[in-house]
């Protein structure tokens, strides 16, 4: 579990940005789109690539 | 096939998309197990995700707000140098000689026969021109000071008196700027603390969107946008605040 965190940690900024507001506030792809002033198909690639990322971590272990 | 629905899945796993995407990708997932098999590590992933980063640590909110109003009042500083009291009283002391050489001047200048009344150079003070001087610029009224004093002349049946134009112009304006000096001073000078809110955040580039901020209660959320680096160029966050459990008190003020 550590590991994932730290997985987080390392993802570029507006990945994990994406990740976090989304996980951790639970807010959706709008409001993430709203807060990283992107349009909601960005906010959705970023979360597609950071969670590829994360599984390749967790597949790695 | 159609294309595999990769970046919607997200929103499909938490019921944002519209009822027609939502449908498409449904129908998706029915024909595609490798996209049924990502969908369903995805939202393992998700729950792991949420375990792993846990919930943001407490804010101690007395704290940061007290942090961010002293490097309010640092920036301040260094934007408006001038404005602190020792210049403030120098070009206060200018003004009041200048003020005594335009009024000197008026009673040189004056042409007429009549002698000239007091009255003439405290016109603006008599008219509440000094203490509303921003409003009466504001509304060209200064334009009209000679009109509106003829009017008053000729509803009192006064003699027309040479008008020393432009001392006592200079009068009114340097009188005007130094109520409004003091005005400003002694607000500053009496130590209240502004509040802080978004609009000053907004000043100091914390938030690009004060509206935005509010209505998703973002400002409540600073230090997480701060450890997300979310936030552009935060010049007052640049130092990390010590996080704190707050007091039960603090916690309710935000």
């Amino acid at each position: 579990m550590k590991e994932l965190g730290a997985a987080v940690d390392r993802l570029a900024p507006r990945q994990r940005a994406a990740v976090l507001l989304k996980v951790q506030e639970d807010m959706a792809t709008y409001d993430i789109a709203r807060v990283l002033k992107c349009s909601e198909a960005t906010v959705r690639v970023h979360l597609h690539r950071a969670l590829a990322t994360l599984k390749k971590t967790m597949e790695k272990r | 096939m159609a294309k595999h629905p990769d970046t919607d899945l997200v929103p499909y796993l938490r019921g944002e998309l519209a009822p027609a995407e939502r449908e498409r990708v449904a129908r998706h997932l029915e024909e595609c197990p490798d996209c049924r098999q990502d969908t369903e590590q995805l939202r393992d992933l998700l729950d792991q995700v949420a375990r792993s980063i846990g919930q943001p640590p407490d804010v101690n909110w007395a704290r940061y707000r007290a942090e961010l109003r002293e490097k309010l009042e640092a920036r301040r500083a260094r934007r408006a140098w001038w404005w602190s009291p020792v210049p403030v009283a120098l070009s206060a002391s200018v003004a009041g000689v200048l003020l005594l050489v335009a009024v000197w001047t008026g009673f040189q200048m004056k042409t007429g026969g009549e002698p000239f009344s007091p009255e003439e150079a405290s016109i603006g003070s008599e008219l509440g021109l000094l203490q509303e001087y921003q409003v009466v610029e504001q509304l060209d009224l200064l334009e009209d000071l000679d009109v509106i004093r003829k009017s008053r002349r000729a509803r009192r049946g006064a003699p027309e008196l040479a008008m020393p134009r432009t001392p006592v112009w200079l009068a009114v304006g340097l009188l005007g700027t130094i109520g409004l000096s003091a005005a400003r001073a002694g607000r500053a000078a009496d130590g209240a603390p502004e509040p802080l809110d978004a609009q000053m955040l907004l000043d100091l580039d914390l938030l690009k969107d004060a509206d935005l901020a509010r209505d998703r209660g973002l400002l409540t959320r600073m230090p997480m946008l701060e450890r997300m680096r979310l936030l552009e160029a935060p010049p007052v966050l640049q130092t990390p605040l010590p996080r704190e459990a707050p007091a039960p008190s603090e916690a309710k003020d935000r």
